[in-house]
């Protein structure tokens, strides 16, 4: 039965009618995005606050959260409220400011460019808004991104990611090989390697630093971007404001958020967020030839550009669709070296093929629009569609052919099953 | 008495009220031999989602998750990861045995500073002191001493909010442990109030005793509701 406290004289009866008993939680009005991490349903709205609730939550503790195709589709240029967001530590305690799609408020911003120089020097937020500045037009995808799909084979540890973990959408920022010439670092002639970093530290003391490594000459980093814009707007907190490195045509994780220093070196950064993590084997490999923590600098290589990929946006297993005329449309995109210039849909589980008409972007490392208008009567169809590209590069139509052991970089043919009717 | 009545119902009717229903984490993992230790080990840096998203991979396949997990700060020795592997890769596994076959599962010793290793360390360290801005100390936390049933509380049903501890504050969601037994949450109670610089303020009026832990389990409370106790009883 209940005992009573021993202070104040407040049975703990009394206090659990008030408290809980009556199901009205005394809760924090102001922690409400804590209340979802623990409340048992995570709300993607009660985690960051602006983001739609029909968002997929893949783990509440780090805000990591996916987009329903039925909301992707309807925009050409991603709204920050339904971009997919992913981060590698808890957004709460000391990292509760990632959980906001409001601009981080840290108006002496300072990025420092150290390392193997002659002369050590800090940029500002301030000092990037007064510089000549590019805008990209470009994909953001996870690494992860259709991780789910690799299961038809072998399932692969983490969230299970469908086509959700992608968005399109515009960031505005300094170039940055022209930003570090002008600089005049004095770079030792022994530099390999850039490694940034900044604020995406782990809670823990022994955790790892989130950091990422380029070759010193990666072609990449000639339209790399210091980034503070994305769609107009100062970068969103949960996004990587306030600044945050963009690649264009690189997976998601190769964006560093919160840049605050940026190291010319000779060896890449030993954090396992560049020794092991985010990287792939040098070719596919079958289930079980190598661990998820076998993966070294020798046996393969980070998630760089993106593998060519199509996905379905209508229509979806989810719509209405009449018998008779339907028009079959979605996107296509690569790591932006080469256009995009055949994409195939078929209605008939891949028997027979016709292309689609594309349109495309003005920017090469956007979605390319595409659409078919063709027939489906009444019965179930397996529709797919395969993107080509200038240089040959396609995708297999068994997408489980590039197994890796983290299920990365998934660019299988994609297939939607819809019912005519 | 009236007046604590009329200060509690002043609290409840200026937070905002929401329906809590869990109070234990909200990812249950299956019963079996070393699901505590999970709960104790890998809440720290995410939450149990990642887990219950990879069930059915292999052996193999924890086991290098596990050594994954080593490189992303997570400490364990080589027991502890022997019993974690065996709960991931047999509960978590390819092929787990149906919940009725789990079979009773035999209380670990309830022996406060083994508890404490492998529940609380994670985050608050093995030597009380807490993260600076993510996880608070124990050692010399006067929470500790400023109501006695609170402790039991907080490990129950969790803590989420912001709280001041000795002036620096903190504002992150401590899960529940509700997973732990009656005997093992007493055990933990008696033991962080002991321990440390802790001992010097510990009187035998402080010590919980298991029973006094069962008794507070229903109403399943939720985390929130844990920290209003805590303002309360804390008048802060």
């Amino acid at each position: 039965m209940a005992g009573s406290n021993d202070r104040l004289g407040i049975t703990r009866r009394e206090f659990g009618v008030l408290a809980g008993g009556a199901g009205v939680a005394v809760g924090l009005a102001a922690g409400a995005p804590h209340l979802a991490l623990a409340a048992g349903k995570a709300n993607a709205a009660d985690l960051i606050p602006g983001k739609v609730p029909e968002m997929i939550v893949h783990n509440a503790k780090l805000g990591v959260m996916e987009t329903p195709l039925e909301l992707l589709r309807q925009h050409r240029i991603t709204p920050k409220e339904i971009m997919f967001n992913r981060l590698h530590f808890p957004i709460e305690g000391e990292r509760s400011w990632t959980a906001s799609l409001k601009p981080v408020e840290r108006p002496e911003w300072t990025i420092r460019i150290d390392g193997l120089v002659t002369r050590v020097r800090t940029v500002t937020l301030a000092d990037l808004e007064k510089m000549g500045t590019t805008e990209v037009e470009t994909v953001v995808q996870c690494a992860g991104n259709g991780r789910g799909f690799f299961a038809a084979k072998a399932k692969c540890p983490g969230s299970q990611w469908h086509h959700g973990g992608m968005a399109n959408v515009v960031f505005e920022g300094v170039p940055l090989r022209p930003l570090l010439d002008s600089l005049d670092l004095g770079a030792s002639s022994q530099v390999r390697y850039l490694t940034v970093g900044g604020l995406d530290d782990p809670p823990t003391p022994k955790g790892a630093d989130f950091e990422k490594s380029y070759h010193i000459d990666d072609p990449a980093l000639d339209r790399a971007i210091l980034a503070f814009k994305m769609n107009g707007e100062p970068i969103p907190a949960c996004h990587g404001g306030a600044v945050r490195l963009v690649v264009p045509g690189y997976y998601g994780n190769m964006n560093v958020k919160y840049v605050t220093r940026l190291l010319l070196a000779a060896a890449p950064a030993p954090t396992v967020f560049q020794a092991r993590a985010y990287r792939v084997p040098l070719h596919p490999v079958e289930p079980g030839e190598m661990k998820v923590s076998d993966f070294n600098l020798q046996n393969s290589v980070p998630t760089y550009g993106f593998r060519i990929k199509s996905v379905i946006f209508a229509p979806l297993a989810s719509d209405k669709v009449a018998a008779g005329p339907v028009e079959i449309r979605g996107v296509a995109w690569n790591d932006g070296n080469a256009a995009v210039d055949l994409v195939e849909v078929s209605t008939d589980g891949g028997a027979s093929w016709k292309a689609a008409t594309i349109e495309k972007p003005k920017s090469p490392f956007a979605w390319y629009h595409w659409s078919l208008k063709t027939e489906l009567p009444a019965g179930t169809h397996t529709l797919m569609a395969r993107a080509t590209d200038a240089w040959g590069r396609s995708q297999p139509l068994d997408g489980t052919a590039m197994w890796n052991p983290k299920g990365y970089e998934w660019n299988g043919v994609d297939r939607v099953t819809v019912t005519a009717s | 008495m009236k007046v604590h009545f009329l200060l509690l119902a002043c609290v409840v009717s200026l937070l905002l009220g929401r329906a809590e229903v869990e109070a234990a984490d909200p990812f249950e993992l299956p019963r079996g031999p070393g699901r505590q230790l999970v709960y104790g080990k890998c809440r720290t840096c995410h939450d149990l989602q990642y887990l219950v998203d990879s069930a059915g991979v292999d052996a193999a396949t924890w086991d290098g998750l596990l050594d994954d997990m080593e490189g992303y700060g997570c400490e364990f020795d080589a027991t502890e990861r022997e019993r974690l592997l065996a709960y991931l890769s047999t509960f978590l596994g390819p092929t787990p045995p149906p919940a009725s076959a789990a079979g009773a599962v035999t209380p670990s010793k309830a022996d406060g500073a083994s508890l404490f290793r492998e529940q609380c360390a994670s985050c608050h360290q093995e030597n009380g002191r807490g993260v600076p801005g993510d996880f608070p100390p124990l050692d010399g936390n006067p929470d500790l001493f400023a109501d006695r049933l609170l402790p039991v509380y907080v490990l129950l049903f969790g803590l989420e909010g912001e709280i001041t501890v000795n002036g620096n504050r903190f504002d992150g969601v401590m899960p529940a442990f509700s997973h732990l037994s009656d005997a093992e949450i007493a055990a933990l109670v008696n033991h962080i109030r002991s321990n440390w610089s802790n001992r010097v303020r510990f009187e035998p009026a402080f010590t919980i005793r298991a029973s006094e832990v069962a008794d507070l389990r229903e109403p399943a409370l939720g985390p929130g509701d844990v920290q209003a106790y805590r303002r309360l009883r804390l008048a802060r």
